[in-house]
């Protein structure tokens, strides 16, 4: 039954400072699992990383006491505020069945008083003056994939101000969510700027070369 | 390494149910299979997978297995990532899975052990973090609390990755000692 037959030894845990990077989820798929293998046998690295995960547990906010499922559910249906730091690229249809696609850290918190967000509601192509005032804390795009066919699309985010760019590869949404690809984004996310949002195609998750489907702007303005 | 040598005379005591055996039993490998869940899961998912990979493991010991007991904490481990494979099947369906840092989902720093966020150890964090160099509880609260990119967190203390794995270290040596568990 044990198909994992090469444990990590202490050793080369402590040389490697395994359990920080386990910690930190920095290891690869096969060093976690030789590591976990190892710290199921070992107590000294089983209390280490007992430790260490509920130091961190502890030093994050407390959650409110909604399910994450539901608060998913939640954030489809309904536009809600999320963490700022988050941003959640969700499956069309596939995001009401509690179908996490991805997610991806996004920007610190900006300061937030009197911010609302102006997006352009599906403002696609270079003309970044359409924008619309969306006075919600949140803004969805939905990108429409019908026309195009790849098995992983890759969302990038920049802030147009410094260049900065978040990205995030997500599989293709399953073709029950009619092959829409949703972009939830938080003002609280985004900080005060203008944003470009892009979707490309990828051939595969490692593709260097990608296809742009579609691009959208959004812009965040301070609230007068 | 400090390491519990599972036995023949070990396994057929649980077999037999033994009650201090499984006590043994279960304060060994119940922390471990919470660990194991927590790093890939929401935490609000761990009590229930740790539940159903302890109700296999049991069932699977009660049916003659392992052939060989020295061999069960690796038998132990290996039911649990099955229970975590099927887990994340259920959870994304037949639809191709991208890997996703379950730490990192909002909420899931909510610990099903409610002790475990109580007050008295939300201090022992405190006192941790205090001892901590200001710069080195800035960088973990900003990987972890505020769940910053890392590179921009190293960045901005001027750390390296290498040196937040070090801070990192200390902080959990520190919150160790303040914990009293060893």
């Amino acid at each position: 039954m044990n198909d994992i037959t090469n444990p990590m030894a202490h050793k080369e845990a402590e040389k490697t400072m395994a359990v920080d990077r386990y910690l930190l989820n920095e290891l690869t798929q096969e060093e976690r699992l030789r590591f976990e293998e190892h710290y199921f046998e070992c107590a000294d690295c089983a209390d280490a990383v007992e430790a260490g995960q509920i130091f961190i547990s502890a030093i994050r906010p407390i959650p409110e006491s909604v399910p994450w499922w539901r608060r998913l559910v939640e954030l489809v249906s309904t536009p809600v505020s999320i963490p700022a730091w988050r941003m959640w690229i969700l499956g069309g249809a596939t995001a009401a069945s509690l179908g996490v696609v991805g997610f991806q850290d996004f920007w610190p918190p900006a300061a937030l008083a009197n911010t609302v967000l102006l997006a352009g509601e599906t403002v696609k192509g270079p003309d970044e003056d359409k924008t619309y005032s969306l006075r919600t804390p949140s803004a969805t795009v939905e990108v429409n994939l019908l026309d195009v066919d790849f098995p992983f699309y890759r969302v990038d985010i920049t802030r147009t101000s410094d260049g900065k760019t978040r990205s995030q590869i997500v599989p293709a949404p399953p073709k029950e969510s009619e092959h829409r690809l949703s972009v939830q984004m938080t003002r609280e996310a985004l900080g005060v700027g203008r944003f470009t949002v892009t979707v490309s195609g990828l051939d595969n998750r490692e593709a260097k070369k990608s296809h742009p489907v579609e691009t959208y702007y959004f812009r965040v303005d301070k609230n007068s | 390494m400090d390491r519990f040598e599972f036995s023949d005379d070990y396994v057929a005591r649980l077999r037999s149910n033994d009650s201090e055996t499984w006590e043994h039993f279960d304060g060994y490998f119940r922390p471990r299979i919470r660990s194991k869940f927590r790093a890939q899961f929401p935490w609000e998912m761990v009590d229930d997978l740790s539940g159903d990979a302890m109700v296999a493991v049991i069932e699977k010991i009660g049916q003659g297995e392992p052939r060989n007991p020295a061999c069960l904490a690796a038998y132990v481990f290996q039911i649990c990532h099955n229970k975590g494979l099927e887990a994340l099947r259920r959870l994304t369906g037949d639809r191709q899975f991208t890997e996703v840092d379950w730490n990192l989902l909002p909420g899931s720093g909510k610990t099903p052990q409610q002790d475990v966020l109580d007050k008295e150890l939300a201090q022992k964090v405190e006192k941790a973090c205090k001892k901590l160099a200001s710069r080195d509880r800035d960088a973990l609260t900003g990987v972890f609390y505020d769940g910053r990119d890392r590179d921009e967190v190293c960045k901005e203390y001027g750390v390296s990755r290498d040196q937040l794995k070090m801070i990192l270290f200390r902080a959990r040596q520190k919150f160790k000692k303040e914990w009293g568990r060893q």
